[in-house]
């Protein structure tokens, strides 16, 4: 499937003009990106780490995970939202950028494993789930999430 | 054993099975995506190692 297209709509959108002419608006949507992968990051490192046994080790992991998965959401639609204002401002360089794709094929990963394998697991009883099957998981997830991060800030150098 | 401890233990049994099921799907979805992801940035890193060469020499 070809996305050239869609691309190429963006680039020519309101959203690019936006973006492409008030320098302040796009800072400030930035800085919600920011934010946006800096709440997603830190629920995963809290929730993955739980789950690895090296912090909050005093609180049970279900609590911690019930309560990061929440605001792992409101981060991923922050980051998603706040991403395709941010693309509309280079649309056609993204589309040719490989770092771009990469970036896109690991938070698609990064989303499909969180919301139709980790999430479901881990909405039962921890104690039921084999512990080592709960690091793999935990170890995937900071991976796919970190390929996330540093590719994204890879485009900015290739 | 009467009908409701039955269905306790057969609703326990099928949420053990289900569980079994998506721990199998983990390991395998985790297994894939490490493995893929190894790959990924051994290639990142072989880039920027010939780049490097490329500007600066291989030392030799």
């Amino acid at each position: 499937m070809d996305l050239y297209p869609f691309f190429d709509w963006l680039d020519t959108s309101l959203l690019a003009d936006i973006s492409k002419a008030y320098g302040g608006v796009f800072a400030v949507v930035q800085m919600f990106h920011l934010l946006g992968m800096s709440l997603l990051g830190g629920m995963v490192l809290v929730g993955d780490l739980r789950l690895l046994n090296l912090v909050m080790t005093d609180t049970a992991s279900n609590i911690v995970i019930q309560n990061t998965q929440k605001w792992f959401g409101v981060g991923l639609v922050t980051m998603v939202i706040s991403g395709i204002f941010m693309s509309s401002a280079v649309s056609l360089k993204l589309y040719y950028n490989e770092m771009f794709w990469a970036k896109m094929a690991a938070l698609s990963v990064g989303i499909v494993f969180f919301y139709f394998v980790r999430r479901p697991l881990l909405s039962g009883p921890h104690e039921a789930i084999n512990p080592r099957v709960m690091n793999l998981m935990a170890i995937t997830s900071i991976a796919i999430w970190f390929t996330v991060a540093a590719s994204g800030r890879w485009i900015g150098f290739s | 054993m009467t009908a409701e401890t039955q269905t306790t233990k057969d609703t326990d049994q099928t949420s053990s099975g289900d569980n079994k099921r998506l721990e199998n799907i983990a390991l395998i979805f985790c297994a894939l995506v490490l493995v893929s992801l190894v790959w990924f940035w051994s290639e990142q890193i072989a880039d920027v190692i010939e780049m490097l060469e490329l500007a600066y020499g291989d030392g030799s």
